[in-house]
């Protein structure tokens, strides 16, 4: 089985560059740690919904743009290879 | 949130510290308890010494307070599941622990009292330093 973290991508540096707002200045929108911000942009931490949510409102995007589900590979699907190309 | 994240680094030493002296001390009193001869004092020394950082850094990791704001960063949902998952290590590690200390028992004699201090060392330490070492990962900068 994938981690989960693999199945979903986001597109959060993008919009949060284009808002231009770094790292802490979005944490502190939505009440976390800049950490955290940087996690989720890494693909190392899967938010929750509700961080999810807060990011979009913070970021003024739909939350289906932030975050979109990965399309696995053969390779992935059959629990071979990792993606480490981000 | 740059204050959060000096605290956060800042819990994050004195946890690593908190850890390993918690185990220094109880190791030294384990070892006081088996050794014999002139190892004995060694680990009279060493036990008081991990027992006074021990103190120290629990004092320290409980003094200092942050703002509402500050302490919600503190303590949000990656900090929630690194301590979810240290405390999973700290089960499994305990579980282990156990285990040896059973097969060890069907050869040697183990007291209870040894076993359970062996136990406790494992299992405060090992999620204290876990959820430590979670808690260094940044994935890159900005």
């Amino acid at each position: 089985m994938l981690p989960m973290s693999e199945l979903l991508g986001n597109h959060l540096r993008e919009y949060r560059t284009r808002a231009n707002l770094t790292q802490a200045d979005l944490a502190e929108r939505v009440g976390v740690s800049r950490k955290t911000i940087n996690t989720v942009e890494n693909g190392v931490f899967l938010p929750s919904t509700l961080l999810a949510l807060k990011l979009a409102e913070a970021l003024g995007a739909p939350v289906e743009s932030l975050f979109y589900l990965r399309e696995p590979t053969p390779a992935r699907k059959l629990g071979r290879g990792r993606d480490r190309s981000r | 949130m740059v204050i959060s994240e000096e605290l956060a680094n800042r819990r994050r030493r004195l946890m690593l510290w908190n850890g390993i002296s918690f185990a220094i001390w109880q190791t030294g009193m384990l070892g006081g308890a088996l050794a014999q001869g002139s190892a004995i004092p060694f680990f009279i020394a060493a036990s008081l010494a991990g027992a006074l950082i021990w103190i120290v850094s629990l004092i320290a990791l409980l003094a200092r307070r942050a703002d509402s704001a500050v302490h919600k960063a503190l303590d949000d949902e990656l900090t929630q599941h690194n301590r979810h998952l240290a405390m999973r290590w700290g089960y499994w590690s305990m579980l282990l622990t156990a285990a040896a200390a059973l097969g060890v028992s069907m050869f040697f004699d183990i007291s209870a009292t040894d076993a359970a201090r062996m136990l406790l060392i494992v299992g405060v330490t090992t999620p204290i330093v876990r959820f430590a070492w979670l808690e260094r990962v940044d994935a890159s900068d900005e």
